[in-house]
């Protein structure tokens, strides 16, 4: 942090959040709105709160935001996307958005061919059939084009040629996602993950206006940034090119602030909420990532999201009759309808409020009842929530944080120490504040010889990712390098990966085509 | 040359077809998504398969067993055109001279047992109500053909491009010499037809079943959980538990460690070790085995009761583990010879689950 102040700001499904942090990292002034239905007026109203007077000691403002994510879910103001799949014959035996929910589909499909070329997993390179290209992609009314093939994680360079050639198509404003930087090892999933990103290309395109417009109104003119799936940052230019990136960004903010505001690089994260509990981990500073894909919407995709466990116990989870806990909430109408705010719905509040764990309302109006089997049922499955997201037996450290987080004990089985931030109710905000800008590459490369080598290319090809989202180019640090070997290959090959942060430059790089 | 089908495999029990294989992957034999995928998009263009036992083919009804061989990271990346088993088929017909009756799965376990379903479909063929294993094994000699002596010659090898192979590999050895060298020069999959046979042999050659096997397993575990599962194979439940430790390490080509399972519930005290490589091989508690290979011995997830793949297993899932009698075949001097637990380097002298499970 180079001592200037940050903004972070976080939208979520019911709130707008804000935090302003000076360069110590000490949080000077936060804010909590209700989240707004046209996203610029709730950034506008967020970011005004918590402004210090000298708007010029501003120097970046971050935004999380979940817009993404409920667009996929809702199926709302999702592009109409082309898919060309280089691959011909092979996969043919699967067409492209096979086994995608019928009503996802038929918002996005656009159209798909699989047309010829493909790279193997030798190196060879199958030839393209440039007419039949042009033929696939002319007179298609489509906002965007999705393009993958198999193999493009360790020669993207089919994939690319045909992205140039798209481009003379459909010309220049129609954006064009290619699958090797989204997503991993998997066409399919890869495939699919690529056409979601191509189809996020509006809905992360109003995000951004709005976040302008809003900059603009305060007059503002810190550099924006949103944050991603890891927790860092990117230009605004960058997630226009990858929307899908900021898909699981709320999370993964929430886990960074958690951290950042105890100073711990290591432990479990949980977040209570008034519907769900989520259950992260922090690993070396930052999120740990999903070991298997992640389904979004009904879609499996590979791209990295943070590894999450969500369970339905929060604030506003009811009770039943049986004196355990239902699996509805009553969300967020829990200030209105728990017992203790004047309503007639037991709530786990209201459980936790008699088992004097914490005074909200007016406990009087419990009549002296009190609910011990559904605070133990609860304290049982945050602690099995727990346990599951752990890779020992060892106990670990647990970070509290969320607005029902006062729901729970000083104790939790499986935990070491669990610690209650302050500020924990605007954590994810303050993530967004604090949050580094990274650049993450993944190949696939023959490591007989050469594979320092490799390992050195895919570092570069981090780096330049970092450096195009916005990173000061003089203060990348590598963070993580994984080699997998695979199986049954007749010379011996490895999926590499390579993770690099850095702080944000001052002035971004000019804009320049990602294509490492 | 036959008459009314009893049985069909279709769109509609796709999906309990697919979780039966898993349950009979034993950990392993490939993950059936893809092969799913492309299954479900070829019955859902040329209709059902017939399902026949082989007693309703005539005594030289010609069989074809297939199979998909390669590596696992080559099959998520570069996928069937769908075209691979036609090239099988043509190959063999202009070999004997004659058109091939039906086919057969090679190997019931994981995605293979999911994939010739979709070959089957587009070519119109029936599937024979058996496989070559019962289960997934990791090795192509590792299949009942072998213990009853049919010869694996000829044997037939496609790419998805229409490249074909011929082969006349001597022996069982030999065809898993030549099939992975045709993996490599194929770009890391091929698909293969091997152990041609004619229904009279298939029907003692064969481990009978294994497809309505698969598919009432699949059934079941969706009307009545890992419960029904049992009373279909007649299996037993060794440990519900946690998964406390993963041990993995790479050797000799496959993927071998353990899995330590720690009882709860009515289970609590107990702690099982599970010994694994690719597939789930040996559960040990206290040092006594609760069932061995060639039985099979399958972790399920506590929650959705299905099969949980090798790769996949983690610290904290909540687990089954189940044991299933294996097919007699690979109870005899000759099967445990091939697939017996010396053969995976086990001290263990093999007994059978049912006696163990006493």
């Amino acid at each position: 942090m180079t001592g200037g102040l940050r903004i972070g700001i976080d939208v979520g499904g019911t709130n707008t959040d804000a935090a302003l942090v000076d360069g110590n990292g000490t949080v000077v002034a936060w804010t909590k709105t209700p989240t707004t239905d046209d996203p610029g007026d709730g950034i506008e109203r967020a970011l005004g709160a918590v402004l210090p007077d000298d708007r010029a000691a501003v120097e970046l403002v971050a935004l999380g935001t979940t817009h993404a994510l409920n667009a996929v879910v809702s199926r709302r103001d999702l592009g109409r996307v082309l898919t060309l799949r280089v691959a011909a014959p092979s996969s043919r035996s699967v067409p492209p958005m096979t086994g995608w929910p019928a009503d996802l589909k038929a918002v996005v499909d656009g159209g798909a061919a699989i047309v010829h070329g493909g790279v193997e997993v030798d190196g060879r390179v199958h030839p393209i059939d440039r007419d039949e290209i042009r033929h696939a992609v002319d007179g298609r009314d489509v906002s965007a084009v999705a393009i993958g093939g198999p193999f493009s994680l360790q020669d993207p360079s089919q994939e690319l040629e045909v992205a140039d050639l798209v481009r003379d198509v459909v010309g220049p404003d129609v954006p064009i996602a290619t699958s090797h930087r989204i997503g991993g090892l998997g066409l399919l999933e890869r495939e699919n993950g690529t056409i979601l990103n191509a189809a996020l290309r509006d809905v992360v395109a109003g995000v951004v206006e709005g976040f302008a417009a809003a900059l603009a109104a305060h007059g503002v003119t810190a550099t924006p940034f949103l944050t991603q799936n890891d927790g860092t940052l990117m230009r605004l230019e960058h997630a226009l090119e990858m929307p899908v990136l900021t898909i699981g960004s709320g999370a993964a903010n929430s886990i960074r602030g958690a951290a950042a505001l105890t100073g711990l690089t290591d432990a479990h994260v949980i977040d209570v909420g008034g519907t769900t509990t989520d259950v992260g981990v922090i690993k070396a500073g930052f999120p740990r990532v999903a070991a298997v894909g992640v389904v979004l919407g009904g879609v499996r995709t590979n791209f990295r999201m943070p590894d999450v466990h969500s369970i339905g116990v929060g604030g506003g989870t009811r009770l039943t009759p049986e004196v355990s806990l239902d699996t509805t909430s009553v969300g967020r109408s829990l200030t209105s309808d728990a017992l203790v705010f004047g309503g007639d719905i037991p709530t786990l509040s209201d459980a936790a409020v008699a088992a004097g764990r914490v005074r909200m309302g007016d406990a009087r109006r419990l009549d002296g009842r009190a609910w011990p089997g559904a605070i133990a049922e609860a304290d049982r499955r945050v602690a099995d929530a727990l346990d599951r997201m752990k890779t020992s037996r060892e106990p670990v450290e647990v970070l509290l944080v969320g607005g029902g987080s006062s729901l729970f004990g000083d104790t939790l089985p499986g935990a070491s120490t669990v610690h209650r931030p302050d500020r924990y109710d605007v954590a994810n905000a303050i993530g967004a504040a604090i949050a580094l800008v990274s650049g993450e590459a993944e190949v696939v490369a023959e490591v007989a010889d050469g594979r320092d080598e490799a390992i050195e290319r895919c570092i570069d090809a981090a780096r330049a990712r970092a450096i195009a989202a916005g990173a000061d180019r003089g203060a990348l640090e590598v963070v993580a390098v994984d080699e997998t070997p695979l199986a049954y290959m007749d010379r011996p090959m490895s999926q590499l990966r390579a993770k690099v942060v850095g702080a944000p430059a001052e002035r971004p790089s000019p804009s320049r085509r990602l294509d490492g | 040359m036959w008459q009314h089908p009893a049985v069909q495999l279709g769109l509609d029990t796709l999906d309990d077809h697919a979780r039966g294989c898993a349950i009979l992957g034993t950990g392993g034999g490939g993950d059936t998504y893809a092969s799913v995928l492309a299954a479900r998009a070829a019955l859902a263009e040329f209709g059902p398969v017939d399902v026949l036992a082989l007693d309703r083919l005539d005594a030289d009804a010609l069989i074809l067993p297939v199979s998909g061989w390669g590596a696992p990271t080559v099959g998520i990346e570069k996928l069937p055109s769908g075209e691979e088993g036609a090239t099988l088929v043509r190959m063999a017909e202009r070999w004997y001279g004659r058109a091939v009756d039906a086919l057969m799965i090679g190997e019931i376990g994981g995605g293979n047992g999911v994939e010739p379903v979709g070959w089957a479909a587009r070519l119109g063929l029936p599937l024979v109500d058996a496989d070559g294993m019962g289960r997934a094994f990791p090795e192509g000699d590792m299949a009942s053909m072998h213990v009853a002596g049919v010869s694996a010659s000829p044997a037939f090898f496609a790419d998805e491009r229409g490249n074909g192979v011929v082969a006349s590999p001597q022996d069982a050895q030999w065809l898993e010499r030549i099939a992975r060298a045709l993996v490599v020069a194929f770009g890391g999959a091929v698909a293969g037809a091997d152990h041609p046979m004619d229904a009279a042999t298939a029907r003692r050659a064969t481990v009978l079943g294994s497809v309505t096997l698969a598919t009432s397993i699949g059934a079941a575990l969706r009307t009545a959980g890992l419960d029904g599962v049992l009373d279909v194979t007649g299996g037993t439940r060794l440990v519900s538990g946690t998964v406390t430790d993963v041990d993995r390490r790479t050797a000799g080509g496959f993927a071998r460690g353990t899995v330590t399972v720690e009882g709860t519930g009515d289970d609590a005290s107990r702690g099982v070790i599970v010994h694994v490589q690719n597939e789930n091989l040996l559960a040990e508690e206290a040092g006594a085995p609760l069932a061995m290979v060639p039985d099979l011995i399958t972790i399920c997830d506590e929650g959705s009761n299905e099969a949980i793949p090798t790769e996949r297993i983690r610290y904290g899932q909540r687990v089954v583990v189940i044991g299933i009698p294996c097919d007699p075949v690979w109870r005899t001097t000759d099967g445990l010879r091939i697939v017996g637990p010396a053969r995976f380097g086990f001290d263990h002298g093999y007994r059978p689950i049912e006696e163990l499970a006493r």
